[in-house]
């Protein structure tokens, strides 16, 4: 009774085994040769984003997205090559989108309707990526216990002042390794060895999350920490109270930290001009206004108007380095934050 | 009179309405060997629980040596109690050495002593070299041999034997309990045997404690209970043995295989009286005068120097008879036989103690 | 080699006589696959990177190495005592709740640690609800000892992965039945004593087994280090491979980790020595449990609520308000039901070929007991030491090589057209890279039930005429029903909380709640994320409490 009884079970092992890869094989053949599709490689995960479906909507082309992280996408890009299914590649860092193109993995684009949407440092130099949001990572401060005048600049948060009032993202995290890359392409490796050691001189609590920061300057654990904007437009959009805003930092020097989304089209992208009629959409300002507006950002594009809440914030000098080059330094400032202790 | 342990009146049952143990008294004198019998279910596991300390009762009272350790409400328990136990699967500590289980009950003994004691213990089991080996280094007689030691090394008032036996074969059970029986002399130590065993049973004990239902129904020595065994029970369960039915008439009953003499000081109720009486093979002889009963063979046993004849009477009735193996009959013969019993045992057709002749 | 009447094969070699059997050559084969990516990663070293170990050391490689030892003793040490803890206290004594504990208390296995992580943070970190509570009750200065660090991580890790101690240990004891200790307590030994002594040191292997399977997780694990801002080796190589772009540098610290776990295996089996700890194939009566009344019943009952309150019942209240409230704001998961089934589809696959090849691999080492098969079944356990993305890279690796040589050059033969990636597009390369990650789990479980089954029953069976296969299919697989039943249960769960490697290997169109969990909580949408969170566990709990129905009958 045994013997058949296993017997069967193996059986339907086997056969449940060859069904499933069986599918898969199937799914994956032909869900990619749909007509009028374009497959996009994303890292941008703020839920569900209208402007997307309004390009549908527009166009008629569907958009397909597989979501991972910068580096995850970047693997399988590499590992997938000429067969990758992926025709627009999306990243929320200049540094990855610099390390894709550097790979090969993003192809030249020639439109002219994208160099005249999106200003020349927030793109390529070889147009092989084009920015569509542009986020300020700048000090954030807690509005009760803080003032506006005690605040300066980035390196000057080294001052014992600050000591066990700061609150930093760990530098394992993309957007602080490309602060450091900037800082560093500004001024030099020395110099921002020196305004890392003050930082820790001052024991920071280390939270692995912006919006946390936020919500712990707010609570009091510590008063000022720095942070991407976006996050705090988005809890200022739901409680207009809450106690802390931004500080444009560096505006007599160098200007404020600045990263960006950006798009750019692969290399072997099956479906080219799909993917180019994507990232025009989106660099116009009515999609730029959308993407932008959804998750609190400024838009790449100068003619679209930004959030409200962005703009009580005012205008700011940005830091206009050439923010793919800066991420060339990107290894090097992971390698300063572990010398100065910055972990 | 003192008694190594006593039971006034134990009862237990393990669902409400189904007692396992039913009014149990018993008294074992220290020294002495006392052995469970019954037929499987029958509540002997149980009553050793209880005396280890492993159950607590529902009624009665348990006494070790004038100390009262068990009754309701009220359980001493185990590692209190100085009772040594020795399972069927021996129950051993894998993890241990020899030395290290035989030790395990010395742990308040002073390191000189427990050495001593060690040794002492190896030698009497027979098992001197083996200290350091690992249970699942050495034979399964030689582990029964370690548990043993390991439960007499901290000299228990009493140890008990849980089917000690059952595990070995045949060889190494005749053995075993040979040698084990030397040691229990030799120790001097009260011991309460569990065994669905009769002939384990038979040979050990000094008294044996026949239990069914829940309840002993007879507590004597060996032989009082294979010769005058007081009910119907017993009889049957105790040996083999077959009934048949007899008359009482004046002075004799008459049965089938004859005719038995027979007196008795409390007389039943006068002659015609209906009763059944045991009939045991070894009592049954060949003969060839013609004032035997035939019987036709019907089925034979080979039980080696002797051998088990199954016989039918005229009346279809049957019963075994043991004759030498020399004699050898073929199944279908018939044969003469006597009947010949050195202890009567009757029993009237219903099921009430028996009366014994004397 | 040397042929012999019966049909098997002596191989005389260099090294060993190994007797290939069937088995055995299924084992060798099985074990070689699952090698594959491990020594992807280990090639890495091919590739020099000098430098960056020579910035590591110089800047904080003493300090990662040491904080990995500490987080591993952290949760070798918990896990070990709550979960044998527990597992005592519900085998062994009876008190009110304790048939509803023994089989709740295996519930926070559903629960993945990245979720248990943010939902705790969220709970009791400076700014969360009882904190505020708290400052607003005692005053501003009011501080509890932050959770992000080393006692918050090993906190954590205990309370996520204890079950896997405490299941194993519920089985070892019920296995062991109530003879040894009660001989234990005739000799003399107070309940508990005898418990230590002798229950507890039979009960090692699969005490052992536990804990490893815990520690490993506990090295495997970058999520919960990450949220907690501990700094280990796993993390290292995070911070290696996406901050400084170097995945040959990543993949050598990787490798690092295959190290701990060997470490991990080689200290576990030395410590076993010469005894061996089978129990005679337990019959008679089970444990009588001792009664717990008044204030120690109390405490027992205590004892499971401080366990399951935080590990499983605060989170899941958690999320089930958050889902709440997601509910009632109107933002909703897409197509719930497709993503629900993919995930139950790929863990069922997972599951029935991981304990599939976990019995071959356990029975052929106990058929033939050789040291090369035995440490061939341990190699191929070492997989679970690994993070998801290092193995997922691993798998990659080879398997795209493959594609994008073999198998397109043979699929333009056959189809006469170009074809997609076969293996790398499609499921294939993710179930592999699960059953690389959690063979152990199965491995652990079956082999851990194999032991207590003592080889006397196999030499019954065999002299009743019974072959290899057939011994396996009518004696041991019946007898193994709880552990494998076990297995099944563990491997399920955990690939149906896996993340990293889904992430990266999954096939275009193949989403899982794992990933849908990841994508919220990237990017701080806690909240959001309760809903497929919420039904990673439910999904979770089903299995596990079916495995216990089965196995209490068992």
């Amino acid at each position: 009774m045994c013997l058949r009884h296993m017997f069967r079970q193996k059986v339907i092992l086997v056969l449940a085994v060859v069904a499933a890869l069986g599918v898969e094989v199937v799914l994956t053949t032909t869900l990619a040769t749909a007509a009028e599709v374009v497959v996009v490689y994303t890292a941008r995960h703020y839920g569900k984003e209208p402007v997307f479906e309004a390009f549908t909507k527009q166009t008629g082309i569907e958009m397909q997205s597989f979501d991972g992280s910068p580096p995850e996408l970047f693997e399988r890009l590499r590992a997938e090559g000429d067969k990758t299914p992926a025709d627009v590649l999306i990243s929320v860092d200049a540094g990855d989108l610099w390390n894709a193109a550097q790979a090969g993995l993003l192809a030249k684009i020639d439109s002219a309707e994208l160099q005249a949407n999106i200003p020349a440092h927030l793109r390529d130099a070889e147009n092989r990526w084009f920015a569509l949001t542009v986020r300020a990572r700048t000090i954030m401060y807690n509005t009760r216990k803080v003032r506006p005048e005690e605040l300066s600049t980035y390196e000057a948060l080294g001052d014992p002042k600050w000591k066990n009032r700061l609150c930093l993202r760990p530098s394992n995290h993309v957007y602080n390794q490309s602060l450091l890359a900037t800082m560093i392409k500004r001024f030099g490796e020395t110099k921002v060895e020196a305004i890392v050691q003050g930082w820790v001189a001052n024991n920071p609590t280390l939270i692995n999350s912006d919006s946390r920061i936020l919500e712990s300057i707010a609570a009091g654990e510590c008063d000022v920490g720095i942070t991407n904007s976006y996050y705090l437009g988005r809890l200022l959009a739901k409680d207009p109270e809450f106690p802390v805003a931004p500080f444009w930092a560096n505006q007599q020097s160098t200007g404020t930290h600045v990263n960006i989304s950006g798009a750019g089209v692969t290399a072997h992208a099956k479906h080219r001009a799909n993917a180019i009629k994507l990232i025009e959409f989106l660099s116009r300002p009515e999609a730029q206004q959308g993407i932008a507006q959804s998750n609190f950002e400024y838009p790449a594009n100068p003619q679209a108007p930004v959030h409200p809440i962005l703009a009580k914030w005012g205008a700011f000098k940005q830091d206009d380095i050439d923010v793919a080059a800066a991420s060339e330094l990107q290894a090097a400032a992971v390698k300063l934050a572990d010398r100065a202790g910055y972990k | 009179m003192n008694p190594a342990l006593s039971l006034h009146q134990i009862s237990k049952s393990f669902q409400p309405g189904v007692p396992v143990l039913r009014d149990i008294s018993l008294q074992v004198e220290i020294g002495s060997v006392v052995c469970l019998l019954g037929p499987s279910g029958c509540g002997k596991t149980t009553l050793l629980r209880l005396v280890a300390g492993f159950e607590e009762p529902d009624a009665g009272e348990i006494y070790l040596i004038k100390r009262l350790v068990s009754r309701p409400g009220l359980v001493v328990p185990p590692e209190q109690r100085h009772v040594g136990m020795v399972f069927q699967d021996y129950a051993l500590f894998p993890h241990m050495t020899v030395s290290q289980n035989i030790q395990f009950g010395l742990f308040r003994w002073p390191a000189a002593w427990r050495r001593t004691r060690l040794t002492e213990m190896l030698r009497l089991v027979g098992l001197e070299g083996m200290a350091e080996r690992y249970p699942h280094e050495i034979s399964g007689g030689q582990q029964q041999r370690v548990a043993l030691a390991r439960a007499l090394a901290p000299a228990p008032q009493l140890l008990l034997l849980d089917e000690p036996f059952s595990n070995l074969d045949v060889h190494l059970r005749q053995q075993l309990r040979e040698e084990v029986q030397a040691i229990l002399v030799q120790a001097g130590i009260t011991t309460i045997l569990v065994t669905h065993d009769q002939e384990e049973a038979l040979s050990f004990a000094d008294t044996l404690a026949v239990i069914d239902q829940g309840q002993v129904v007879q507590y004597a020595p060996p032989d009082e209970v294979v010769r005058r065994p007081r009910t119907r029970f017993v009889a049957q369960f105790i040996g083999l043995g077959h009934f048949l039915r007899g008359e009482i008439h004046e002075a004799c009953i008459t049965t089938e295989l004859g005719e038995v003499p027979y007196t008795s000081a409390r007389s039943l109720t006068g002659n015609g009286r209906q009763v059944d009486l045991l009939v045991r093979p070894e009592h049954v002889q060949l003969c060839n005068t013609p004032h035997g009963t035939p019987v036709q063979v019907v089925h034979i046993s080979f039980r080696g120097a002797r051998q088990l004849y199954t016989l039918r009477l005229p009346s279809g009735v049957t019963f075994c008879a043991l004759f030498p193996s020399a004699i050898s009959l073929r199944s279908g013969e018939v044969v003469r036989v006597t009947w010949q019993p050195a202890d009567l045992v009757v029993f009237p057709r219903q099921d009430t103690p028996a009366i014994q002749a004397d | 080699m040397v042929r012999s009447e019966t049909h098997q094969t002596y191989v005389v070699g260099p090294l060993v006589k190994t007797r290939l059997s069937g088995w055995t050559l299924a084992a060798l084969v099985i074990t070689g696959l699952l090698m594959v990516p491990i020594v992807a990663v280990l090639s890495s070293f091919l590739t020099p990177a000098g430098e960056m170990w020579s910035h590591l050391w110089r800047t904080q490689l003493v300090e990662l190495i040491t904080n990995t030892v500490l987080l591993l003793a952290g949760v070798g040490g918990g896990t070990l005592v709550v979960g044998t803890g527990l597992a005592w206290l519900v085998v062994y004594h009876h008190f009110p709740g304790r048939a509803f504990f023994e089989w709740a208390l295996i519930l926070p296995l559903a629960i993945p640690a990245y979720v248990l992580g943010f939902v705790f943070l969220g709970l009791f970190d400076f700014a969360g609800p009882l904190q505020t509570f708290l400052r607003a009750t005692f005053g501003q200065g009011f501080r509890l000892p932050t959770l992000r660090s080393y006692g918050g991580v090993t906190l954590m890790m205990t309370l996520v992965f204890y079950p896997y101690v405490y299941l194993l240990a519920r089985s070892a004891f019920r296995g062991q039945g109530a003879t040894t200790l009660e001989i234990a307590r005739s000799l003399g030994r107070s309940p508990l004593r005898a418990f230590l002594m002798v229950t507890l040191p039979i009960a090692r292997p699969a005490l052992m087994a536990g804990v490893a399977l815990a520690m490993m997780e506990a090295l495997a694990d970058f999520g919960t280090v990450a949220t907690f801002g501990y700094r280990t080796l796993t993390e290292a190589i995070y911070r290696v491979w996406y901050g400084m772009f170097d995945r040959t540098a990543a993949t050598q610290l990787a490798s690092g980790l295959l190290c701990f776990a060997l470490g991990l295996l080689l200290v576990e089996r030395i410590s076993r020595g010469r005894a061996r700890f089978t129990e005679t194939y337990h019959r008679g009566a089970g444990v009588t449990p001792t009664v717990l009344r008044g204030g120690r019943a109390a405490l027992a009952v205590s004892a499971c609520l401080a366990v399951l309150g935080p590990g499983f019942l605060l989170p899941v209240g958690q999320l089930g308000l958050w889902t709440l409230k997601t509910f009632q704001t109107g933002q909703f998961a897409p197509a719930f039901g497709a993503l629900l089934l993919n995930t139950l589809y790929l863990a069922g696959l997972a599951t029935g070929l991981a304990c599939l090849m976990a019995v071959v691999l356990a029975y052929a080492s106990r058929l033939h007991p050789s040291p090369s098969v035995r440490w061939s079944a341990q190699c191929a356990a070492l997989g679970y030491a690994l993070p998801g993305s290092v193995i997922a890279v691993g798998v990659l690796l080879p398997l795209a090589w493959l594609d994008h040589t073999v198998v397109v050059a043979l699929l333009e033969r056959v189809l006469g057209r170009s074809g997609g990636l076969l293996l790398t597009g499609s499921a294939v390369g993710l179930i592999f890279a699960y059953l690389v990650r959690f063979l152990a789990v199965s491995l652990q479980t079956v082999d851990a039930s194999l032991t207590n089954i003592p080889p006397s029953l196999d030499d019954a069976a065999r002299s009743l005429g019974a072959s290899g296969s057939r011994v396996l299919r009518c004696v041991h697989l019946p007898l193994m029903r709880r552990g494998l039943l076990t297995a099944l249960i563990l491997v399920f769960v955990e690939v149906m909380k896996e993340m990293p490697a889904t992430l990266l290997l999954r096939p275009f169109g193949l989403n899982t709640l794992a990933v849908e969990v990841w994508k919220r909580t990237s990017e701080a949408m806690w909240q959001e994320a309760a809903v497929p969170a919420l039904a990673i566990v439910a999904a979770g709990i089903l299995p596990v409490l079916l495995a216990v129905r089965l196995s209490a009958r068992g």
